[in-house]
């Protein structure tokens, strides 16, 4: 207890002033500037806008729209058999309807849908000029 | 309610009528090309090239021919016939019949449906690609058009 007395007072006088002033009683804070104080958060926090919730059933519908856009896409794009559809398929030189009836007229593994022999037709009969975009 | 209905449905109809009834006011006539393929074996496949040379003609519609084999309507652009852009087409079918059920001879495969601009005689040429047999041997077949203006 001495020793400690002793290092207090070893402290230089204008901290121990400082620190005597700064331990003053918590001023006291009544009931009416509690209100007050209650009353100022409730207006700040009622002008802030609320966080935009989104409803269930719009969630479930935006997932349907994407699922939907996703299958028709995958409709549209050909796939990896259909790429390969136009081909010289009795290696005349030339890709006509000869090569349609050749796949047509193949049996096991080379045999195609009618689908898929008309998109091969269709694709001879084109007017269109590969890569015409129009 | 089954009022409403049946007014869409008649107005409906009436546009369809009115469509349909239109008829080019531009001098523009119509004709109709029959299309021959002679050969004289069994056709299972054909295919062919028909343009206008002075550039005054649209293919407005393409009908099958009269053979049961190629009963479906031929292979053709149907967006540029539909579009009215098609001054030139390519018309194509195959047939899965029987040998003894497939045409030869003298055998009218297909009609173009023409749209003319103009009052002087259309010139057209028609080139066959290709008319193959059942087994996809080439055949030595000729092909030729008969033209029937339908309106002046």
């Amino acid at each position: 207890m001495e020793l400690e007395k002793a290092r207090s007072e070893d402290l230089p006088q204008p901290l121990i002033e400082a620190l005597k002033s700064a331990n003053r009683p918590v001023p006291m804070i009544t009931a009416r500037v509690d209100r007050e104080i209650s009353e100022m958060a409730r207006r700040h926090f009622s002008v802030r806008r609320q966080p935009a919730r989104v409803p269930r059933r719009a969630w479930a519908a935006m997932a349907a729209t994407v699922l939907i856009v996703v299958f028709v896409v995958q409709l549209q794009s050909p796939g990896p058999d259909q790429a390969v559809l136009y081909a010289d398929i009795d290696r005349s030189g030339r890709i006509d309807i000869a090569d349609v009836l050749a796949l047509a007229r193949a049996q096991g593994p080379g045999e195609r849908s009618q689908a898929e022999l008309d998109a091969f037709a269709l694709r001879i009969v084109s007017l269109k000029r590969p890569g015409d975009s129009s | 309610m089954r009022t409403v209905i049946l007014s869409l449905i008649v107005l409906c109809a009436a546009c369809v009528w009115r469509t349909g009834a239109a008829q080019p006011d531009d001098g523009s006539r119509f004709a109709a090309v029959d299309i021959y393929l002679d050969s004289a074996e069994p056709v299972a496949a054909w295919q062919f090239e028909f343009s206008s040379r002075n550039g005054l003609m649209k293919i407005v519609g393409v009908e099958n021919g009269e053979s049961a084999a190629f009963e479906g309507t031929p292979y053709y652009d149907r967006e540029a016939v539909q579009l009215g852009t098609a001054d030139r087409i390519i018309v194509a079918d195959f047939s899965l019949a029987d040998a003894d059920l497939l045409p030869s001879g003298r055998i009218r495969i297909a009609t173009l449906h023409l749209m003319l601009a103009g009052a002087n005689a259309p010139t057209f040429d028609l080139h066959l690609v290709t008319a193959v047999t059942r087994d996809g041997r080439t055949i030595d077949a000729s092909i030729r058009l008969e033209s029937q203006i339908e309106r002046e």
